[in-house]
């Protein structure tokens, strides 16, 4: 009863300080309703001003503090009824369960659909909490009647139910933890498998999901769910999310591309050296989407550290005492060259203006863009020599992108870049020095002399720095 | 924009209430049977507790017919007559019962012995029914117990699907 009560309270808070805010002047959907009340504009155009800025106005997609407040408030009053329901578990009867859930359900959808255009505090915890809802009513149904089936269904489920709350919601916070909830389902559903089922091998108890994509014999009806759901994420993505946003849905992509390549699936390679070009080839046709559509400096800072670390990473293949091996199957090979091929040609095709305002420095940029990838074709040789032939030229690379995007950086005057060449070359040289010289580090002397060239090197990067982002900036030709 | 909102929570109302007053009549007055339980590893998944099952029955034999698809799960029907094995439980003794026949295709209601109906697991032999976990409160002192330590108390529907309605532990001297 403590908590049933501890519940109410809260509950009550939360309304009480969510219509307070929205009797406050200030809010668009006020200043909306009181343009109505004048005369100004019609019903209708207010509520398609709403929907406008629900979708398109940075001011809107972006929450304040109070938002997020209520953000966790919705997802705590999610929580209480779920724990409140397990504590009194036995007490309540199956018909008392069900109807109750669907009070539940009823009043806070009305709930949530009159305080849609309320303020943040009151309408995005009732959003989520009605986005949860059909979540809960599916976990409450299965325990209430011992339903044991797929382990993905219900989310599946629960995702198709709540896709016009997503849709039609005035604001992006519905919507973006929509998408998320598709893209984890997707990738749980493909290629997660039950820890203890793999442990008990063939004598497991859960079935695979239908989403499950398996090494042998995957059905049809699994590739066409999995494509479908992929392709949901991203039209949802594109047209959803807060503008800056809007484009992850690319790495998702490319992302889901390397698992099937890495998972036991039909397209699975085992080979070292065509994974790492597999991974090259996806990350830039990543970069190259992102650049083509000229998309903000957000979402092409995801796909640009994972090409930065994995560059960085094949660094670390000079200490491979062995060439890579491993088996492919066709259509892992078809995967990965048809990547590569997508790699290059959009890298070659990509107009100079998306890589720099410079002609020259675009041309740089885009030699840049493209050999990690030819040279991680070393790994397919099958020696070991051109392996560490690679890991020196990754060496180089990573030294020249990280020189150009301070030097670029300065002429365009963006600090940005030039801290992120920094970034780059710090890491690679404390790196390289700590693998080329880590082994003398066994005296005190040793760490002394290591800890006086490291300041050193900071203090003239820090110089090197600043002076680069004082810089006067060029006029772009 | 509202319509199309409550449209939603209308639809999300029918299914949820459609589904609601099936589970709560679709297994009233309906045939019972004891199955017994093979041993599991005990889990504790980030969905809940539960106790996980696995049934005597699942290792029928069941053809999957020519040119069925390995890939895709195959239903079948299960045929169950008492063993004539007794465990006692607090209401009566429960007479186990066993599989003595499988059928790709449903039966008919001929009010002999029961079927439940089950399919075969993609590229396994092994059936499942739908009855595999058994949820358990928090205090539940079944939330301690493992299969092949107890046994399930089923209901099986004039479909033939079975629902979980209990699990009883067994003492080691009771196991048949």
């Amino acid at each position: 009863m403590v908590e049933i009560a501890l519940l109410i309270l809260a509950v009550a808070f939360f309304a009480r300080r969510g219509r307070g805010k929205a009797a406050a002047p200030g809010g668009l959907p006020d200043l909306l309703s009181g343009a109505e009340s004048a005369g100004i504009i019609t019903a209708a155009q207010r509520e398609q001003l709403l929907t406008y800025a629900g979708t398109h106005a940075s001011a809107s997609a972006r929450m304040g503090g109070a938002a997020w407040l209520g953000v966790f408030a919705g997802l705590f009053v999610v929580a209480g009824v779920a724990l409140l329901i397990a504590r009194n578990w036995e007490a309540l009867g199956p018909a008392v369960r069900v109807g109750a859930y669907l009070v539940v359900l009823a009043a806070t959808g009305i709930a949530a659909i009159r305080a849609r255009a309320s303020a943040l505090a009151l309408s995005v915890p009732l959003e989520l909490l009605w986005f949860f809802l059909p979540l809960l009513g599916i976990g409450l149904y299965g325990q209430t009647f011992q339903l044991s089936g797929d382990s993905i269904a219900p989310f599946l489920v629960w995702l198709a139910l709540t896709v016009p709350v997503a849709w039609l919601s005035l604001r992006p916070a519905v919507a973006t933890i929509h998408t998320f909830a598709m893209v984890a389902v997707l990738f749980a559903g493909n290629f997660v498998v039950e820890p203890a089922s793999a442990l008990w091998g063939g004598g497991m108890v859960a079935p695979p999901s239908m989403l499950a994509i398996t090494e042998h014999g995957t059905a049809p009806a699994v590739w066409l769910l999995s494509i479908a759901l992929l392709a949901s994420i991203v039209v949802q993505s594109l047209r959803l999310l807060p503008r800056a946003h809007r484009h992850h849905c690319v790495g998702v992509v490319m992302t889901w591309l390397f698992a099937i390549l890495v998972a036991p699936t039909p397209f699975r390679i085992h080979h070292e050296g065509w994974i790492v070009v597999a991974a090259l080839a996806l990350v830039t046709l990543w970069i190259v989407v992102l650049l083509a559509l000229d998309t903000s400096v957000e979402e092409r800072a995801t796909s640009l550290c994972v090409w930065l670390g994995l560059i960085y990473s094949l660094t670390f293949t000079w200490h491979m005492d062995r060439a890579p091996t491993g088996a492919m199957t066709t259509g892992g090979r078809t995967l990965v060259l048809a990547a590569v091929i997508g790699a290059v040609v959009g890298a070659l095709a990509l107009p100079d203006t998306r890589l720099s305002p410079r002609r020259s420095w675009a041309h740089a940029a885009r030699a840049l863009l493209v050999a990690p990838l030819l040279v991680a074709l070393l790994y397919l040789v099958g020696e070991v020599g051109p392996v560490w032939n690679a890991a020196l030229v990754m060496n180089g690379l990573l030294l020249t992108i990280a020189v150009g995007s301070m030097w670029h950086g300065s002429i365009v005057h963006e600090p940005a870049q030039v801290n992120l060449g920094v970034v780059v070359l710090v890491a690679l040289l404390i790196t390289r020095f700590l693998d080329l010289f880590g082994s003398m580090l066994r005296s005190g002397i040793g760490f002394i002399i290591a800890g006086l060239a490291l300041a050193a090197l900071s203090w003239a990067l820090e110089r090197t720095r600043r002076r680069l982002i004082a810089g006067t900036p060029e006029v772009a030709s | 924009m509202t319509r199309g909102l409550y449209a939603a929570l209308a639809l999300q109302l029918i299914v949820f209430a459609a589904w609601g007053g099936r589970l709560l009549t679709s297994h009233r007055d309906v045939a019972i049977v004891w199955l017994a339980t093979e041993p599991v590893d005990p889990r504790d998944l980030l969905s809940g507790n539960y106790v996980a099952l696995r049934y005597e029955i699942a290792r029928t034999h069941c053809d999957r017919g020519a040119g069925a698809d390995e890939a895709s799960p195959t239903p079948v029907w299960v045929q169950l007559v008492p063993n004539g094995d007794q465990v006692p439980t607090a209401e009566a003794m429960a007479t186990l019962s066993s599989a003595i026949h499988c059928r790709l295709t449903p039966p008919d209601l001929d009010g002999g012995a029961p079927w439940i109906m089950g399919r075969i697991e993609p590229r396994t032999d092994r059936i499942t029914f739908g009855i595999e976990r058994m949820f358990v409160g928090e205090d539940n002192p079944l939330r301690t117990a493992t299969s092949g330590s107890v046994i399930a108390k089923v209901a099986i529907n004039d479909t033939f699907e079975p629902r979980l309605l209990g699990l009883i532990t067994i003492r080691k001297e009771d196991v048949p």
